[in-house]
């Protein structure tokens, strides 16, 4: 979690399965948001993720006509999407991809929330390497995922070499790591 | 943040980062990678099996053809492109609005410098000239907008217009930091996230990569990633590091989707079949080396540098624009600091070092620079008329005629001569008979012609420690001619020495001197000079004067000359940061009882040798600018003493300090009766 902090990203624990659909809540509230985009998702998720922002203009991406994705992303306020798993020493979330819509819902959004099971946190770079290598390795030719290590929110240091957060992709990072999953 | 420098070593301390090896494993995958033509192959080929169409461009001209087929094909007129200095060096842009497609900059420096109009100045800062205000004032004409200036709205003001052109472009192209042959993926790595949206919103992807950088196995990938981000910027890792193999559908749809890669050659093979070049190609473009090079640092990369900025900036110019372009090449001072902060360990210096020398053969040399060359014959004659040449050299209206004819700088203090020289003195003395072992004293040409007390000094440390000591019959080190580009004179000069110093080493003689660049010369850059056994045994054996009695330091009987209250401020110079980094010096002092600091920039002080003395803005002018951060430093320290090994960063820190410097020979006594010899 202090690795997270030092990249200006957002950590929250949550420990209990119901309290995942109001942290959530809580966090896009934060932000005012009214529409979310989310993707990649584990299906046994998506009732809870549902729940926690009912009232709210959502959209499954996985259930939207491919052409519409983009607009729906570019659109929307917040996007909710799934890591595979992290990085404690360095709080690198690495966010795996078999289909664009959870890459487009991280990055358009101004707000992205990722869903990160703890125990699947690996301890270093070096463990976290070697995760990412082993996916891409076992996949089949053209089947290959496309694996991102994400390191707190969009920056540059482009402007008089001063730190600055979100110009292209997301301003706020929100790791919410669920402490109970997978659960009984 | 001293242009990345400061994050970079927290860095690696923070994360225990094993330096040395860490250098070691980036350098034989570079090698590797560099070298083995059949890897770009196998890359080529996994790229295929997973969908994509792979192009090897032989030249600039037939990678941007292949870029314009491409949007012509579907149609695009506008392209989105996140950085990527191969699509500079191909001038991609320039190329494709010849026929009429537009390409957008993306990531906010490049955006900068394409608004402005004017080429990046740094690899990883491109836009790092720029102020913000001049930014907002740039941005407010260019959008029709009022944009304050002010850092946030600056960014929202470029997120908006940008993310239009992001929704509707229909080709994307990248750079990519890193090819993997084994599965066919690259990686492409950003801070900002641009690199996320040009791979993920268009329908079709152009990857652009140069041949060197595909390596063999994931593995070798990921100590790059980790190189990437220490060296670049000292993060611990880039903001986002994207691993792609191929194009994925959206939402379960294929949508006819491209991936395109670009293996680009642009005369790296030629490169690869140069012995000297070829280290050119191990080269990750992390930008160490710019932030480092003293005279970088104040020019900046429009001056120096024409496409590729900074020092490996000059031989890839060479190499890929060619020679005239590369110019720029004589804003290098030869203080090698490029190779020891280079995480690749490239021997950036003694590349610049062959293209200054392709560049004197083909446009001729400065007078100044062959001035220079000559200062051992010019040591000589004022050192046989001074006191009359001290007189003389000293009057203004002849350092006037000096700089007029000779392109000597009237401003700069030149070093006054000794009437009688090192050899001349020590021809009255009898030389001690050593218990320890023999060494011959090395004394260059300051300890030679300008301050022989400082070669007799360190002469009798050397005696009572118990060593025997003789100055050879050798010539001064001769690095005016590998900073000029003389490498023949400079190898004739070091085949010269080396004949008289191998007899010796073979004897068993340590060679000892007090001038850094003398060590430095015979330990980096004589077996360079010249290949063989011979220069290395002597390299083996060489050694600056502190580090090679440091062992032994408790059996000198040393007291301060001088009493003093607070500390010294220590300079290290740059050529003794590739051999000891001045800590035996240090120790010496403090173990005399004074009080030491080292007072540093991390950088040149800017004299490097003889640079600073030719007149005008490629030397005086250039050398005191980069001098100022550091005086300012030693200014604000408060340190009482200023001392420093090298005879050359002394003149530039009383120039610039108008105080007293001194050797660290000078600020000790020794006991009057000699200490026990056994």
């Amino acid at each position: 979690m202090v690795a997270l902090r030092d990249l200006k990203a957002e950590p929250h624990a949550v420990v209990t399965k119901p309290s995942t659909s109001q942290i959530l809540r809580f966090l896009v509230d934060g932000h005012h948001a009214k529409r979310v985009v989310v993707a990649n998702v584990p299906s046994a998720l998506r009732p809870l993720v549902a729940d926690g922002l009912r009232g709210l203009s959502v959209q499954f991406l996985e259930e939207v006509p491919s052409k519409d994705v983009v607009k729906a992303c570019a659109d929307a306020d917040v996007g909710v999407t799934w890591a595979e798993f992290a990085i404690a020493d360095d709080g690198a979330v690495v966010e795996v991809a078999h289909d664009d819509s959870a890459r487009l819902a991280a990055s358009l959004p101004i707000v992205h929330v990722v869903l990160l099971p703890t125990e699947r946190l690996v301890q270093d770079i070096g463990e976290g390497m070697a995760a990412a290598g082993q996916l891409l390795r076992s996949s089949e030719p053209g089947h290959r995922p496309t694996i991102t290590f994400i390191s707190g929110p969009s920056r540059t240091g482009d402007i008089e070499l001063r730190l600055l957060y979100g110009v292209h992709g997301p301003h706020s990072l929100h790791v919410m790591l669920l402490d109970w999953y997978p659960g009984r | 943040m001293e242009r990345g420098r400061a994050n970079r070593a927290a860095t690696i301390q923070q994360t225990g980062l094993d330096l040395p090896a860490f250098r070691d494993r980036v350098r034989s995958i570079k090698e590797t990678a560099a070298q083995d033509p059949s890897i770009a192959d196998a890359f080529a080929e996994a790229v295929r099996a997973n969908g994509g169409r792979v192009f090897f461009a032989a030249t600039a001209r037939d990678g941007v053809r292949y870029v314009l087929d491409i949007c012509r094909a579907n149609g695009a007129e506008f392209l989105v492109k996140s950085k990527s200095l191969t699509s500079e060096e191909i001038e991609m842009n320039q190329g494709l609005a010849a026929e009429g497609i537009r390409a957008i900059e993306t990531d906010l420096g490049e955006l900068l410098c394409q608004v402005a109009g004017e080429k990046p100045s740094h690899l990883v800062f491109p836009a790092i000239h720029m102020t913000s205000d001049r930014i907002a004032r740039m941005l407010t004409q260019a959008y029709g907008e009022a944009i304050a200036p002010e850092p946030s709205s600056i960014l929202s003001a470029v997120r908006a217009r940008l993310r239009p052109q992001f929704l509707a472009a229909t080709v994307g192209v990248t750079g990519a930091n890193i090819g993997i042959a084994e599965t066919g993926s690259i990686v492409v790595e950003t801070n900002e996230g641009n690199g996320r949206l040009v791979t993920s919103v268009p329908r079709v992807h152009i990857a652009l990569i140069g041949l060197e950088k595909i390596v063999r196995r994931w593995e070798d990938a990921a100590d790059l990633v980790r190189g990437h981000a220490i060296s670049a910027t000292g993060q611990r890792m880039t903001v986002y590091v994207s691993l792609i193999s191929q194009r994925q559908s959206v939402a379960g749809d294929p949508m006819g989707r491209e991936f395109h890669v670009i293996i680009l050659d642009n005369g790296r093979t030629r490169m690869r079949a140069d012995p000297v070049f070829r280290e050119a190609l191990n080269c990750i473009r992390c930008g160490a080396c710019m932030n480092v090079c003293p005279t970088y640092g104040v020019t900046g990369g429009h001056v120096f540098g024409h496409i590729y900025p900074g020092p490996i900036g000059i031989p890839w110019t060479a190499n890929v624009h060619g020679l005239e372009d590369a110019g720029f090449a004589h804003l290098c001072v030869s203080c090698g600091l490029c190779h020891e902060i280079c995480p690749v360990d490239i021997d950036i210096p003694w590349m610049i070092a062959k293209v200054k020398e392709q560049d004197v053969d083909a446009h001729g040399q400065p007078i100044a620079e062959r001035f220079f060359m000559a200062s051992e014959a010019f040591a000589k004659i004022a050192s046989l008329t001074a006191p009359f040449a001290n007189g003389f050299l000293s009057h203004p209206a002849v350092r006037v005629a000096m700089e007029k004819t000779l392109g000597v700088d009237r401003r700069r203090t030149l070093p006054s001569f000794a009437g009688r020289t090192l050899r001349q003195r020590l021809r009255l003395r009898t030389p001690g008979s050593g218990h320890l072992g023999r060494v011959a004293f090395f004394p260059d040409l300051y300890a030679e012609y300008n301050n022989p007390n400082l070669g007799l000094k360190a002469i009798e440390i050397l005696e009572r420690l118990g060593y025997s000591v003789r100055v050879p019959d050798v010539q001064w080190s001769g690095m005016p001619y590998v900073s000029y580009g003389r490498l023949e004179k400079a190898s004739k000069l070091a085949a010269r020495n080396l004949r008289v110093l191998g007899r010796l080493v073979e004897e068993g003689y340590a060679i000892v001197s007090t001038e850094p660049t003398a060590v430095y010369m015979l330990r980096k850059v004589y077996p360079k000079l010249v290949v063989g056994d011979l220069a290395e045994k002597v390299a083996a054996r060489s050694h600056g004067l502190f580090e090679f009695i440091e062992p032994r330091l408790s059996a000198l009987q040393a007291t301060p000359a001088r009493e003093i209250d607070g500390f010294v401020g220590f300079h290290i110079p740059c050529h003794d940061r590739a051999l000891s980094s001045g800590i035996p010096a240090m120790h010496f002092l403090e173990r005399a009882g004074y009080r030491v600091r080292p007072v540093e920039t991390g950088t040149c002080c800017g004299i490097a040798g003889t640079f600073g003395m030719k007149e005008g803005w490629l030397g005086y002018e250039l050398s005191m600018a980069v001098g100022e951060k550091l005086f300012e430093q030693f200014r604000a320290s408060g340190c009482e003493l200023i001392a420093t090994e090298s005879s050359v960063c002394s003149l530039q820190l009383r120039d610039g300090l108008s105080r007293e410097i001194l050797h660290p020979l000078d600020m000790i006594h020794f006991d009057s009766s000699r200490p026990s010899s056994s």
